[in-house]
């Protein structure tokens, strides 16, 4: 009794001293170290701000996909995508100070179909920043998809197509990045049954495909049981010297009602030999109804963002999710 | 007894998380136990053995009311990246009081600390959030203890006494209707319900003067692992005012049961050693039981009944808690102090300590985070005793300074499985400390 009587007097004490009511909170959870896997979240409209979250861009008439976000030095975002209309389809970017900005400037053209093995579109862009040249792998071609390379030696002005032909036949959907003396490209299989992965030597030399992770074809519950596809590879160095790679991938799956719709999933990796499958094969962004695709991940170890397409009003717009 | 509305409140002003042990077993008790490494087991010569042995309570000469103040600043960092872990500031009052009893020579004393930042915290965060689980919350919770030493004979002196930690439960009951579809037009009678119960747990020593320059000394403090168990409970009809309700008798229950406040069980052996007349040497040997510690993420459990809206809702399962796989551990400490100066008014001390606390945590390679890291720290201190300055106080008056500086040592933590949400991290850090105590004796 006598040990209550006293603790209720110290808190009366406090409180009059006014410390109690100014206590901040608790503290002890800022700069949280994060994987990338996930889950994500878009960001809830924000009326403070001018753009309507969590899409970064939309456009009339035309649908906008495949977002590949390059960041520059001076932390802008450059992000290229697939503008798709009903002629056919055209890699495009612009360029945002913020997440919580408009573009900077107007959209422009980045590279359109001019190869007879690029059919009417060129599509699913990857920018990968060399030393002292950008690549820009994408994916053209009509009935028979196969991969493109065009260099910018301008940083990103002018793009210059590799040759006359394709880097790499029957293949869709390139996501590159470069790992010290070698290159790392994963690309979806054209039916969309699997992902790969080819080492390379040089940007426009790669090894045969190895097959790493296949859709869960004819599984009723799983997100890829249609097919699976744009695949982003990410690869992280702890600070103990271990290599982990995270696969981003678009499943095509069948929701309540029977129709198809698209979700982000991810794989993780230590030696890109054996891949686990992140809340088992689930989607690790909520992009109900209309779902998401596209996957273009930013991972800096505290605050990820994952860049994807979705559609809404039948039309597919630049969106951004961020990390827990 | 229910303190119900000002313990809820105190509660709501305070942030809420997880601590484990007391403040004063991490930052020492007093400034000169901090000085010296908290080798203070056989060499408190202070209220301090209040905390670090009641059997030298029986030793002190005079009556002394110490009053302290101390304010740790954890830099502590994951991936290099400081997680912003909260500052600790408080104070100490401690009161010694000997005595005489048909002969035997006892001591009697009392000891509490205060943070002044949060008088108790009680959050639960999940158990795969990072958090430095010995350092984040470790130092915000108000302490007490109340001990009594007595001199067996010239050489040999005993003490006990009990120690006092707080614990919570209770919760928030609503009762009425619910609003629906406008929530303002709800019609709820609120009872807040919160119980801050104590937690004692036991405190002996043994002290033995075996020469004139040597004591030694052992100590026991108590484990406790109280159970902070707070709920909240939604009950009564969902609808319109003056409408039959579209669900009668609905119900939302939530109740999070954690173990979070666990202090382990310390067994400590402590030897005081005058080498010259001017410098002694102390050193302990501890063992701290932290292989009692469970995970401290909050059990929730809950439960709806929302009539025909039942089918639209799973409440989730109740989660399941990793164990903790802490170990014991055997931490070393040693002090040393030396009189730099002795006049006829004024003696200065000049003080140091090290010592080296291994961590009680495993690597965390799976779904837990709960992160450690062995630590060194190093101290160093000044007390100042005034004589003869006034004629109000006939003993010496004491000032005591402390800076200490705890270095965690850089761990890495590798995951089991490449689909982690946290990842491969390393963690270490800073906890820079200062400490004063002014010492009034009669």
């Amino acid at each position: 009794m006598l040990l209550r009587k006293f603790l209720v007097l110290s808190m009366m004490s406090t409180i009059a001293c006014g410390l109690g009511p100014f206590a901040e909170p608790g503290g002890g959870s800022e700069n949280l170290p994060q994987s990338g896997a996930g889950p994500y979240l878009f960001p809830a409209p924000d009326f403070d701000t001018p753009v309507d979250e969590p899409y970064l861009l939309a456009q009339p008439v035309v649908s906008l996909t495949d977002p590949s976000v390059r960041t520059l030095a001076n932390g802008d975002y450059e992000i290229y995508y697939t503008r798709n209309t009903d002629e056919g389809s055209e890699i495009w970017r612009f360029r945002l100070e913020s997440l919580t900005s408009l573009p900077l400037s107007p959209p422009e053209l980045v590279l359109a179909p001019s190869e007879a093995w690029e059919g009417s579109g060129l599509r699913a862009p990857s920018i990968v920043a060399g030393e002292s040249e950008l690549f820009l792998y994408y994916e053209g071609g009509d009935d028979a998809p196969a991969i493109g390379l065009a260099r910018s030696s301008d940083g990103g002005q002018t793009f210059a197509k590799r040759g006359s032909g394709a880097l790499i036949e029957d293949a869709a959907a390139p996501d590159v990045i470069a790992v010290d003396d070698y290159w790392l490209m994963v690309h979806a299989s054209p039916e969309g049954s699997q992902i790969f992965l080819r080492e390379g030597v040089d940007v426009d030399s790669f090894d045969e495909p190895r097959s790493i992770v296949r859709a869960r074809l004819g599984v009723e519950s799983a997100i890829d049981s249609l097919g699976i596809g744009a695949p982003a590879l990410r690869r992280q160095i702890s600070s103990a010297g271990r290599e982990h790679y995270g696969l981003f991938y678009a499943g095509l799956g069948a929701n309540s009602d029977g129709d198809a719709v698209s979700s982000i999933g991810y794989y993780g990796s230590f030696d890109l030999l054996a891949w686990t499958a992140f809340l088992g094969g689930g989607p690790i962004l909520d992009a109900e109804p209309s779902g998401a695709g596209g996957p273009a991940p930013i991972l800096n170890g505290t605050n990820s963002l994952l860049f994807v397409h979705q559609a809404r009003q039948g039309r597919g717009r630049i969106a951004v999710a961020i990390g827990p | 007894m229910r303190f119900q509305t000002l313990a809820t409140l105190a509660i709501a002003m305070a942030s809420a998380s997880p601590a484990v042990a007391n403040p004063l077993t991490m930052f020492g008790a007093g400034a000169r136990a901090a000085a010296m490494g908290g080798a203070h087991t056989a060499g408190a010569r202070d209220s301090s053995a209040n905390f670090y042995n009641p059997a030298l309570l029986a030793t002190l000469p005079t009556l002394e009311i110490d009053l302290s103040y101390r304010i740790a600043n954890p830099k502590l960092r994951l991936n290099d990246k400081d997680l912003g872990v909260d500052v600790a500031r408080g104070s100490q009052i401690s009161v010694a009081v000997p005595g005489e009893l048909a002969g035997i020579k006892l001591g009697a004393g009392v000891s509490v600390y205060l943070p002044d930042q949060h008088l108790m915290r009680i959050r639960s965060l999940s158990q795969s959030q990072p958090r430095f689980a010995l350092y984040d919350n470790r130092p915000q919770r108000l302490f007490l203890s109340v001990n009594f030493g007595f001199a067996i004979n010239e050489k040999l002196s005993v003490g006990g006494g009990l120690g006092y930690l707080t614990a919570t439960s209770g919760g928030v009951t609503l009762t009425g209707r619910v609003g629906f579809p406008n929530a303002n037009d709800s019609d709820l009678v609120l009872d807040m319900d919160v119980d801050i119960t104590t937690r004692a747990y036991p405190v002996a020593g043994i002290g033995y003067q075996a020469t004139p320059w040597l004591r030694l000394g052992a100590a026991y403090r108590g484990g406790v692992q109280p159970v902070t168990d707070l709920s909240i409970d939604i009950e009564g009809d969902i609808g319109a005012a003056m409408r039959d309700p579209i669900v009668a008798d609905a119900a939302v229950n939530l109740r999070s049961i954690s173990l979070s406040h666990f202090q382990p069980a310390e067994f400590s052996l402590g030897a005081e050693a005058w080498l010259r007349e001017t410098l002694v040497v102390v050193a302990d040997l501890s063992l701290h039981r932290w292989s009692g510690f469970t995970n401290p993420a909050a059990q929730l459990e809950s439960a709806l009944e929302l009539g025909q809206f039942n089918e639209f809702l799973t409440p989730p399962e109740p989660s399941s808690l990793a164990p903790a796989n802490y170990h014991d551990i055997l931490i070393p400490r040693v002090g040393v102090e030396w009189r730099a100066l002795h006049r006829r008014h004024t003696t200065l001390h000049t003080r140091a300590g090290y010592s080296y606390e291994p961590s009680p945590a495993p690597e965390q390679i799976g779904i837990t985070n709960f992160v450690d890291n062995d630590k060194h720290t190093a101290s160093l201190g000044l007390g100042i005793s005034l004589r003869d300055w006034t004629k109000i106080f006939l003993e010496p008056l004491s000032l005591d300074l402390s800076f200490a500086a705890t270095t965690l040592a850089r761990r890495n933590h590798q995951k089991l499985s490449s689909v982690d949400p946290i990842g491969d991290y390393h963690s270490d850090g800073t906890v820079w400390q200062l400490g004063v105590t002014s010492r009034l004796r009669f």
